[in-house]
């Protein structure tokens, strides 16, 4: 009879165990796949400014492209049916309204928004992209750098 | 007892090492995806900044042909402005390598916009540009193209990628620009509109001015002093200020609203030849040897008059009545003037659109007009080049 009791312990251990295992296993694998998605996400949000500023410069409107419209911003301010344009498209990426966004040439400001509820200055946000554009010829610089920074 | 002790110690531990195993897989695994995550991140950022190069490459394209238009056509078509010939000299053509001169500074822009240190993690190889002209059947210009080849793709060096892309392109350039030379040169070069134009001007003024006639008699010639100039003067006052306003109106008729001409200099000379006619024994002219005849009468000078002579005269008492046996010769002088102009004349023709270009006098960039500027120095008479 001991040794059966024995047996029996071993045998509730055992199971007891093995479930122990797999939860463990099931956790593990669920926390593996958390982190995944939040991976994914971070890559995701990261790469959408990008992807949005890029969009942005292939646009044309009227007779000019994005692109050309944003570097003559230098010595021709874009026109308000220019900025209307940027706006509208950039509303449309964003598919509902965000806290904040900016977009700037260098230091200068092209078009920004704020919501009443946010208070900074949209510079140092989350969704943020950088990239250079040529501008017409001039002795200072040839290359701006234009950015996009939001949040949503 | 002690069996089952041992047992439950060997699968606790077997359990333990299962688990521990399990935890280090799954958290190395995760490191290794969250560094994947980040390299996976980073070419894709990477990608879309490639891809906004990409799409300025054809801008920078066309910014470097503009501001190289701009430049070459400052400087007539030549390297630059130093190096500056007149279109023509009188008969001497100069017409520069324009397209090869455009190409070279298209590719040195190019290379200018590549090697910003904003593109610091590009690579771009040295640019060739192509500049290729189609006409129509009628040799008119229909399209330019311009080609910019590269040796190699262009480089983006990620911290443990590289990217490759092509920058090669074609672009459609302004035909108006081209058409400027092309205007130029049929205007300017192949045919002298200026010189036509200067001797308009110049038929104009000889018609009224070319000539002038003095009769003078034989006896008279010696009193008389002539002075063409004074003659002319007399005729038409300040002969060459009118030519010369005359001309540049004239030159200025060539002007359209894509064409101006400014005089820079303009020269105007005229020269006389004079030629000679005699007419003898003139009526007109006084008489040189009298038939003189001795008659008897008292009134002696109406005797003749009634008796038909011409002449009377009394000498010692002794009335004579005569006729001319000979006059004085006439002299006709003819002087026929020769006008001559010469003019340097700085053409500016600009195209209709507006480019974005930099202006070094002005110090900025800006939307504008592309111009063709040079000088043309002719004369109604090619031998004569006082400029």
């Amino acid at each position: 009879m001991k040794g059966q009791l024995a047996f029996f312990d071993i045998g509730v251990i055992s199971i007891a165990l093995v479930i122990f295992v797999l939860i463990s296993l099931f956790f593990l694998e669920n926390f593996h796949i958390y982190t995944k998605t939040i991976n994914i996400q971070i890559v995701y949000d990261s790469n959408e400014a990008y992807r949005f500023l890029v969009s942005l410069l292939s646009l044309k409107h009227i007779s000019n492209s994005v692109y050309e419209i944003l570097s003559y911003t230098s010595f021709e301010p874009p026109s308000d049916s220019s900025i209307e344009f940027i706006n509208s498209s950039l509303y449309y990426y964003f598919e509902k309204a965000p806290k904040c966004y900016k977009l700037s040439l260098g230091s200068k400001v092209i078009t920004e928004f704020k919501d009443s509820s946010y208070s900074g200055n949209c510079r140092d946000t989350r969704f943020k992209a950088v990239a250079p554009i040529f501008v017409p010829y001039n002795k200072v610089s040839l290359i701006e750098k234009i950015y996009l920074n939001y949040e949503r | 007892m002690k069996g089952i002790f041992v047992g439950t110690v060997l699968l606790l531990a077997i359990l333990a090492l299962v688990i521990s195993g399990a935890f280090f897989v799954v958290l190395s695994s995760e490191y290794i995806n969250l560094k994947i995550s980040l390299k996976a991140s980073e070419i894709l950022i990477a990608s879309d900044v490639v891809e906004a190069v990409k799409i300025g490459l054809e801008k920078a394209y066309n910014y470097s042909f503009f501001q190289a238009a701009y430049d070459i056509g400052k400087a007539g078509g030549y390297e630059n402005e130093l190096l500056m010939l007149p279109w023509r000299m009188y008969s001497d053509k100069n017409f520069p390598d324009y397209v090869e001169n455009l190409k070279k500074k298209t590719e040195n822009y190019i290379h200018e916009y590549f090697s910003n240190p904003e593109l610091e993690k590009f690579e771009f190889s040295e640019p060739n540009v192509e500049i290729e002209f189609s006409h129509d059947e009628g040799g008119n210009l229909r399209s330019v193209i311009m080609l910019v080849n590269f040796g190699q793709p262009f480089k983006y060096h990620g911290n443990f990628f590289t990217i490759y892309e092509t920058p090669n392109r074609t672009l459609f350039l302004p035909t108006e620009y081209f058409g400027m030379y092309d205007y130029g040169f049929e205007k300017f070069v192949n045919k002298d509109s200026i010189r036509e134009k200067i001797e308009e001007a110049v038929e104009k003024i000889t018609t009224n001015c070319g000539e002038i006639l003095v009769e003078i008699c034989e006896n008279e010639i010696s009193q008389t002093k002539i002075d063409p100039e004074e003659k002319l003067n007399e005729k038409c006052p300040n002969v060459d200020n009118v030519l010369e306003s005359m001309t540049i109106d004239k030159i200025k008729e060539l002007e359209t609203s894509n064409v101006m001409l400014s005089i820079e200099e303009i020269i105007v000379k005229h020269e006389v030849k004079e030629e000679y006619n005699i007419i003898k024994d003139n009526a007109d002219c006084g008489c040189e040897i009298i038939d003189w005849l001795p008659v008897e009468a008292t009134a002696c000078a109406d005797f003749c008059e009634s008796n038909g002579y011409e002449y009377s005269k009394v000498e010692d008492s002794q009335c004579y009545c005569g006729n001319c046996q000979k006059h004085y010769d006439k002299h006709i002088i003819k002087y026929e003037y020769s006008y001559f102009v010469a003019a340097n004349v700085r053409v500016n023709i600009t195209t209709e659109g507006l480019y974005p270009v930099y202006d070094p006098l002005e110090g900025n960039t800006n939307l504008r007009k592309l111009a063709l500027i040079f000088n043309v120095i002719t004369s109604n008479d090619y031998s004569w080049n006082p400029l």
